[in-house]
């Protein structure tokens, strides 16, 4: 589950630099910075983003989730701080 | 309920106007402000009062469930016009997304703005991203880059991929917009 996951949050994040054209968007890895210190999505760019996996995560797993909800943007330890950690927490949603 | 507004600085109560300076002094937000100083309260209520002549500023709080988060501005309106936005670091991200959207909608629409500027420090890279997927473009990269957006380019924006997604979120929200009456 983990690996589709992370292949589903590296292909949204591909579709996304066609609009943001940011070279450090154009091969993303599971250490890729998102949000925060040396993140490459801005406060729209992530919003925007997370509302889309929301979407695409929903469908694959056939469960709805809740990523953008205030707990997680305004955590100290962000989930969104980079494609891991993001992986995981969905991972850890979708496990509940 | 997610009350979402942007209040009229000149609407503000005593204690918003307490809220208010208590952020716009916080480090958080001078770290990345053009002006650096501190202002005291006196001096905001001083400002305030000659803001309510003043024809060419509309500075608006934003507040959300009756706590302030931060504000916009549009200024210059007579010439070169240029907004301005700051947030505490505590604000939800969806409030950062949908408020600027609100706010560009306001000064294209309403004050039928048609181009529209902003100044921001070259360090701050975050929010020179930010205004790039509004549709600002870079017109001067110096130490402060100035940004150039026009309406046709804003629409564009809000049309594209990243704006779209944020717009059909803003339903969640009651927005509402307080504004002082005309000047």
């Amino acid at each position: 589950m983990k690996n589709k996951i992370e292949k589903i949050i590296i292909d949204i994040l591909k579709e996304f630099n066609e609009e943001l054209e940011n070279d450090a968007l154009n091969n993303p890895t599971p250490k890729t910075k998102l949000y925060g210190t040396n993140g490459v999505l801005d406060s729209l760019a992530l919003v925007s983003f997370i509302t889309d996996l929301e979407e695409v995560i929903s469908e694959e797993f056939d469960e709805e989730i809740v990523l953008a909800d205030e707990k997680a943007m305004s955590a100290t330890a962000s989930p969104f701080r980079n494609v891991e950690s993001l992986t995981n927490y969905i991972q850890l949603l979708l496990d509940k | 309920m997610n009350n979402l507004k942007l209040k009229d600085y000149l609407l503000l109560t005593n204690d918003e106007n307490k809220e208010l300076i208590k952020l716009r002094n916080s480090d958080e937000i001078r770290q990345v402000s053009l002006t650096q100083n501190i202002i005291t309260l006196d001096e905001h209520l001083l400002w305030l009062n000659k803001l309510k002549n003043d024809k060419t500023k509309q500075y608006f709080a934003v507040i959300y469930n009756d706590n302030v988060l931060g504000g916009v501005n549009v200024f210059d309106i007579d010439l070169q016009v240029k907004w301005g936005v700051f947030f505490s670091n505590k604000t939800p991200l969806m409030i950062k997304s949908i408020i600027p959207i609100c706010f560009m909608d306001y000064i294209f629409n309403t004050l039928r703005c048609e181009k529209l500027y902003a100044e921001i420090k070259k360090l701050n890279i975050n929010a020179i991203s930010y205004n790039k997927n509004l549709g600002f473009e870079v017109v001067q990269d110096k130490n402060i880059v100035t940004m150039e957006l026009n309406k046709s380019r804003y629409l564009k924006a809000k049309d594209g991929m990243i704006l779209k997604r944020i717009v059909r979120k803003m339903s969640l929200y009651n927005l509402k917009m307080e504004i002082a009456n005309e000047k």
